[in-house]
């Protein structure tokens, strides 16, 4: 137990394995592909397993479970929906093969996104961005949009409390009932606000001396290392296996359409 | 270095000129500071120095203006932001990355520059303007004095030979603006051409070698500093004042104010952020009727103070009394008004007129409510008119909030908190970035309130406003009992 | 049409970039007020989505725009978020064909080609998104019937956006933002 307090310990807890965003963004859309085309349970439990431990990997426990609470919670209230759904319509009979080939295929999605989203800090976003080597038209709305993200959170946190300072009920109930009224109140402010910044940013751009023909050289280079190669071939080699075994044996649920 | 010639600029959609017939001259190693009243054309001034008029604003130029000699109707922006290092007032705003280290790298990650190079320019500008720790720092976590200087460092690393500054000590405490000053002397020893468009004047004394004052858009006196001394011409242009006597000291502490004689009060209040050290502990806080500064340095917890007076945040304990009546988190979000630094964020209604009668129909108590309907209207009409009279925005009773000047939007904000009649009022720096004349007038509104008997506390790096306005003082960090 | 974004200049990049920022932050938010699957939440985020689309075509009166706000939308959403890479298809789609139906008066200055271009990409998404859900649940058709609702609800906000949309432009011109 002490070994858990030793700071040694800790910072190895704390040492993710730094894979290159470029090679979870090529896994994330590799799964995506391969989980829509397989659709007999075997494989997609194959794709399961390979991508929780994927999503174990980057050892955030905690944030991996809440995930799975709410898929969870999704999960029953679909499945309840279509089992009642059955019950109404005889001509779709509820399966639980029938139902557990879309749910896993959420979870396997679930499962290659968390990685990316719970890695990347907003600021370590834009080395992101750059190292993607988008074009310019394409790299600055999106830095600016990264950029603009955090303030535009704050500015909506400090309206409601000015909303709230003059008198207004902010609670559900009212939102409810005045739905235009509360938009017009919290989002007003943002609107005016999008226009103004755009605007200032926008000279500020011009007077950097930003134009589309801009050549970009990153002052900081992100390495692809052999970690990230390796990562992408193993996820390959499960994609592969997974539809090996979906095609030559896989059980199709039944009821589906295909 | 920047040269004007008789120049007359028109923005389009406008048939008045914004400037007219000017001529003015910037040398190097000279600063040249343009005031003037908001609206007087002092702004464009400085766009069409640093080429956004016409390239960017488009509209109609005559005469010309030369930046090093070449006219700027040649000279593509790209080409004259090599040239010309232009700092706007809220230097956040022009930023485009979320570190400190990256926004001085963007420019130069974006001309193309060697990485080695760029690695090397960040290093040196990070040296001469001593943020070399702050580096690896979020931009939303710097104070308003490291924003400037992260803006300024990112500037001054494409070695420009002219610069130009918008408004820059608006957002500053007195220490960051007597820093910037002795930057400015610098850079100015190092041979740029600066020039600056500020509201506050003094901190440029003994620097600034020419001040021009616009009225009019068109250039109204010309000379050295002890031009600004000419009390008459402050006068007649809205100027703040030359010289300002720092009564940051000087003022009568809140702590001696009797208890029985305190508007409002906390007593044994503790407070810390979730896992952190806590900011106030066991300390009590008095506020007599009148107007109170409330000073401290950065992250002293003003701001946080005021949450915990407006019933925002949770003491963690503490007792909160109004007129020795105490009264719970709820009773102060009643009683407490709070007018915060952004005055784009606190308006939402269509019109001047709409956005006061909302706070009065928001503020209004049972029994007015319960008046017949016509009465009610009639009332609430005249209610407004008073408000509207009472800040000059009578004028503007039809027109856009979002679309009025920033003293007229600050001073509409304020209204809206006057309409909630509060037994304590809490302003988050009212008068940054306002000329003389809106600065007064502000002051001025601060002291009818405080006669009407409420507690009115500023937070404020105004010199001139605590001065004018302020009787008391309440200091940061609180005295722990 | 052709694919190449040079015609704008940085200052529509930014405007780009900003509405992306701003209309990411408030659907989130008034997904989370709102718990995410009530019905109101579900349609104050799309009606808060499309007016600042409304808004953002009329500040930024170029053809791509749409286009380009996808992509930038999609590439931050997937660094972000997380969002799945099979959103890709349905949203670039529609916005190609929005493209399409505003292309031949996109430069005028009618705000009724845009509420053209960003109606025709609710419409063309929010279907492309149901087809999608039917792919993913091809195994289970009474789960495919659950979201249609859902993107039903969501699509009664967009249309609501369209004429908010129209009410915001007005409103600029009236504050002076917008000039024409």
């Amino acid at each position: 137990m002490q070994a858990l307090y030793d700071t040694k310990t800790l910072d190895t807890i704390n040492d993710i394995p730094e894979i290159d965003v470029r090679a979870r963004m090529a896994v994330s859309f590799l799964a995506s592909i391969v989980t829509i085309i397989i659709s007999s349970i075997e494989g997609q439990v194959i794709l399961f397993v390979a991508s929780f431990l994927y999503a174990l990997s980057i050892r955030r426990y905690k944030a991996v479970f809440i995930a799975y609470a709410f898929m969870a919670i999704m999960i029953v209230i679909a499945g309840l929906f279509t089992y009642g759904f059955s019950l109404l319509m005889p001509s779709m009979p509820f399966s639980i093969s029938g139902v557990l080939v879309p749910f896993l295929r959420g979870i396997v999605m679930l499962n290659v996104v968390l990685p990316l989203a719970l890695t990347c800090r907003i600021q370590a976003l834009l080395t992101a961005l750059k190292s993607l080597r988008l074009p310019f038209c394409i790299y600055i709305p999106g830095a600016v949009m990264i950029r603009f993200i955090p303030t535009f959170m704050n500015d909506i946190k400090q309206v409601s409390e000015t909303l709230k300072i003059r008198g207004y009920n902010l609670s559900f109930g009212e939102m409810f009932r005045h739905p235009l009224m509360m938009l017009r109140l919290m989002f007003t402010p943002l609107l005016f606000r999008s226009l103004r910044t755009s605007e200032e940013l926008g000279m500020a751009a011009e007077l950097k001396g930003l134009d589309a023909n801009s050549r970009f050289v990153p002052f900081r280079e992100t390495a692809w290392t052999k970690r990230d190669t390796i990562l992408i071939v193993l996820a390959v080699f499960v994609s592969a296996i997974a539809l090996t075994y979906h095609f030559m044996w896989g059980t199709i649920p039944a009821g589906g359409m295909h | 270095m920047i040269r004007f010639e008789n120049v007359t600029y028109t923005y389009p959609f406008s048939e008045k000129p914004a400037v007219q017939n000017i001529d003015l001259h910037v040398k190097a190693g000279e600063i040249v500071l343009v005031s003037g009243q908001s609206g007087c054309g002092k702004s464009t001034l400085m766009r069409l120095a640093n080429g956004l008029c016409p390239s960017w604003f488009k509209g109609k130029l005559e005469g010309a203006v030369f930046i090093e000699n070449k006219n700027t109707l040649e000279l593509p922006l790209k080409d004259m932001s090599t040239i010309v290092g232009t700092l706007f007032q809220d230097p956040e705003q022009q930023f485009f990355a979320l570190g400190v280290e990256d926004e001085l790298a963007f420019v130069h990650e974006w001309r193309g520059l060697p990485a080695e190079m760029t690695r090397t320019k960040i290093e040196t500008a990070a040296k001469n303007f001593g943020i070399s720790h702050i580096l690896g720092q979020s931009i939303h976590e710097l104070s308003e004095g490291q924003k400037q200087k992260v803006g300024l460092a990112s500037i001054m690393s494409q070695e420009p030979k002219i610069l130009v500054l918008d408004e820059p000590t608006a957002n500053l405490d007195p220490e960051s603006t007597l820093d910037l000053a002795q930057r400015l002397l610098e850079l100015k020893q190092q041979g740029l051409a600066i020039l600056v468009v500020d509201h506050r004047l003094y901190w440029l004394k003994g620097i600034a070698d020419h001040v021009v004052i616009m009225k009019n858009g068109e250039i109204f006196a010309r000379g050295d500093f002890s031009l600004l001394d000419d009390e008459k011409i402050r006068q007649e242009c809205n100027l703040r004042d030359s010289d300002v006597e720092d009564v940051r000291q000087s003022l009568p502490d809140c702590s001696v104010i009797k208890r029985e004689d305190t508007e409002f009060c906390i007593e044994d209040l503790t407070f810390a952020y979730k896992g952190q050290k806590p900011i106030f502990s066991h300390a009590t806080v008095k506020l007599q009727k009148g107007v109170t500064a409330l000073i401290g340095d950065n992250g002293t917890g003003k701001t946080t103070l005021a949450r915990l007076m407006t019933g925002l945040n949770k003491a963690n304990e503490g007792k909160f009394f109004i007129e020795n009546k105490e009264c719970n988190a709820k009773e102060l979000l009643k009683s407490v008004g709070i007018v915060l630094q952004n005055a784009d964020h606190q308006l939402h209604m269509k019109t001047v007129e709409q956005e006061i009668d909302v706070c009065l129909s928001l503020a209004a108590n049972k029994e007015e409510k319960s008046r017949a309907k016509d009465i009610l209207k009639q009332q609430r009409k005249q209610e407004i008119t008073e408000l509207l009279n009472l800040f000059g925005l009578e004028q503007l009773r039809m027109r856009h909030p979002q679309s009025l000047s920033g003293g007229e939007k600050q001073r509409l904000v304020i209204a809206c908190a006057f309409a909630k009649k509060p037994h304590v009022l809490i302003l988050d720096e009212p008068t940054s970035g306002l000329d003389g004349g809106n600065m007064k007038r502000i002051a001025y509104a601060l002291q009818i309130l405080a006669e009407r008997g409420a507690a009115v506390l500023v937070i404020t790096h105004d010199l001139e406003l605590m001065k004018r306005s302020c009787t008391r003082a309440l200091r940061l960090p609180l005295v722990t009992n | 049409m052709t694919l190449s974004f040079d015609h704008f200049s940085a200052q529509d990049l930014v405007v780009i970039g900003v509405f992306a920022a701003a209309s990411k932050v408030t659907t989130l938010l008034v997904a989370l007020a709102g718990g995410g699957m009530n019905p109101i939440s579900l349609m104050g985020k799309n009606l808060i989505f499309t007016m600042l689309l409304v808004v953002m075509l009329c500040r930024v009166n170029k053809i791509g725009t749409l286009f380009l706000f996808t992509i930038i939308n999609i590439i931050v959403s997937m660094l972000l978020l997380g969002a799945s890479v099979t959103l890709l298809p349905p949203l670039l789609v529609a916005a190609l064909v929005a493209e399409l139906a505003m292309y031949p008066k996109r430069e005028s200055e009618s705000v009724w080609n845009k509420i053209l271009g960003a109606a025709v990409f609710d419409l063309v998404s929010k279907a492309l998104s149901l087809g999608l859900s039917w792919i993913f649940m091809r195994e289970n058709p009474a789960m495919v019937l659950m979201v249609i609702p859902i993107v039903v609800i969501g699509y009664i906000g967009s249309v609501c956006g369209l004429f908010t949309g129209v009410k915001a432009v007005k409103e600029l011109r009236h504050a002076g933002i917008i000039r024409y």
